[in-house]
């Protein structure tokens, strides 16, 4: 999500091209996406009878319910949040650096590695906490793409769904865990950004 | 080159050798020139070629990372996550900077950011960090302009050794005739888009082609009607000129050749205009006093002994002989 999402979202912030719109367009579309439609659509595409699903059976690739169903259920639910997270990151940093940089000998690659992707760095690091919670929390997608395979595919969210039927315990033990680690993230994106808005302002 | 603007085409022919400086008013696309020549935008056509090195032309148009272009942007664009020293080494492709630093006065900053720099330090640094890149022309857009007063003096005078320092062809927009005049050899003056004067500071003055310019350079340009020895300015009365001249010409004065008078005076000085001050400003060793559009330069002592301030109703008064015409058509 982080490895494809930062060059596009910094493409989508800097280029105008004609299908701007459409490319974010598409980002944005799981994001209005109900989970269970995405749960439906990754299982018709990857499913074993499914458009992709197909070519990849013969190869010996078997995805829905594994541990990369899960990743890219996931990925799929949560990376529209850190692009257009990182998009709104990458507009904010004036282009006039991104141009002194060009004058100064630096081709796009290291004006973006250099200048673009330190400044946008607090946007960057919110973003990915946003894309992670959405990401632990999903529940739609992954049990439909999936399953509930214990020890494999059943994330934490399941977890505590299954917990509701037979061990409320072991539920509520989980929903606890991801309290405290979701409390955590947001409070480290949020001392992150205090310290650099503090290192980047005129005082 | 020739590049489309939304409202005119920028078209430009320049041959710059040593410092130029490039003025115009705002909008004329004096910052478009220099983002084309710097690569930062593209010309739709035309040829950009630097010490026998081709920029842009026939099919080439070079990316503006390998122009080795330095460029002073006019709020500087420091990168506000590097300490000075890592800005200055940016393009500086691994030599030593230290000399740089000293040469430009911030050796003692090395190790501080911009956002807690003055506005003449960050000026410093944006100079150092154009010139370690040891370019092959400089850029500089109103490198003064985000100064106060009180500073823009001094480093302008250091902009100019610098300048003279580095031996490269530069061009500096700029938007006031004493800057033009302590940075530059020649000046180019652009309006909508187009050169229509070059020259020296000089020149600019002495025969300024259009009322811009004159302007620019603190001439006054009043236009009118010739016939014979007399001219009937647009703006209501008439001069006397020295010579013959017929037809649309504009009239110019350099304002130090104009005397202000309180009281009607019958002297060789054979043209005189009346009315009210408008402005007194005090610049360095003279005072001008601004009369109904027309600026005079007059010593503070006299500017004293008249009691001059706004409103008060003077003559001001100059020499036939010291009027020069031009034909404006």
């Amino acid at each position: 999500m982080v490895v494809v999402g930062t060059p596009l979202a910094y493409l989508l912030a800097t280029r105008s091209f004609p299908s701007r719109s459409l490319v974010m367009t598409a980002v944005e579309l799981p994001l209005v996406l109900p989970p269970a439609v995405a749960g439906i659509g990754l299982l018709m595409a990857f499913g074993r009878r499914g458009l992709l699903g197909h070519q990849l059976a013969l190869a010996g690739i078997s995805i829905p319910f594994t541990r990369l169903a899960v990743v890219m259920a996931m990925t799929f639910v949560a990376s529209p949040l850190y692009i257009r997270q990182a998009v709104s990151a990458f507009e904010a940093v004036d282009t006039t650096l991104l141009e002194a940089s060009r004058t100064l000998g630096a081709g796009s690659g290291r004006t973006f590695r250099r200048v673009a992707l330190p400044l946008a760095g607090s946007g960057l690091g919110a973003g990915m906490a946003l894309g992670w919670a959405r990401a632990v929390g999903e529940f739609g997608a992954t049990i439909i793409f999936a399953g509930s395979l214990t020890g494999v595919t059943r994330t934490a969210p399941i977890e505590i769904y299954l917990g509701l039927s037979d061990n409320l315990d072991a539920g509520l033990a989980t929903a606890a865990v991801l309290i405290a680690a979701s409390g955590g993230v947001l409070l480290t994106v949020k001392l992150l950004g205090v310290g650099r808005a503090r290192r980047f302002t005129p005082l | 080159m020739t590049r489309e603007l939304r409202s005119f085409t920028l078209h430009v022919e320049l041959d710059v050798d040593g410092v130029l400086a490039v003025v115009g008013p705002s909008g004329a696309g004096k910052s478009t020139l220099l983002r084309l020549i710097a690569g930062l935008d593209a010309p739709s056509r035309g040829r950009i070629e630097c010490d026998g090195d081709l920029w842009f032309g026939d099919g080439r148009d070079l990316p503006p990372e390998r122009r080795r272009c330095g460029f002073v942007f006019q709020d500087y664009a420091l990168f506000p996550h590097m300490t000075v020293r890592q800005n200055v080494a940016y393009g500086a492709d691994g030599t030593d900077i230290d000399p740089l630093l000293e040469r430009v006065g911030i050796g003692h900053l090395a190790a501080v950011r911009p956002p807690r720099l003055s506005g003449g330090e960050r000026q410093r640094v944006a100079l150092a960090r154009a010139l370690a890149l040891q370019p092959q022309a400089l850029l500089l857009d109103e490198p003064l302009s985000a100064l106060d007063p009180a500073t823009r003096g001094a480093v302008a005078a250091e902009l100019a050794a610098v300048l003279r320092d580095a031996a490269v062809p530069a061009i500096v927009v700029t938007h006031a005739y004493d800057e033009a005049v302590s940075l530059a050899g020649r000046v180019a003056v652009i309006e909508q888009g187009r050169v229509v004067q070059e020259g020296t500071p000089r020149e600019l003055l002495e025969a300024p082609l259009t009322s811009f310019v004159a302007e620019f350079a603190g001439t006054n340009y009043l236009p009118g009607m010739a016939s014979g020895g007399q001219v009937h300015l647009d703006r209501g009365g008439s001069v006397r000129i020295a010579g013959d001249a017929s037809g649309r010409v504009a009239v110019l004065v350099a304002p130090w050749e104009i005397t202000l008078s309180l009281a009607p005076v019958d002297d060789s000085a054979q043209n005189h205009i009346a009315g009210a001050i408008e402005r007194v400003v005090p610049m360095g060793n003279r005072v001008r006093v601004t009369i109904d559009g027309i600026a005079a330069e007059i010593t503070p002592e006299s500017a004293e002994r008249l009691a001059l301030q706004p409103g008060v109703r003077v003559i001001a008064s100059w020499k036939a002989t010291s009027t020069r015409i031009l034909a404006t058509g």
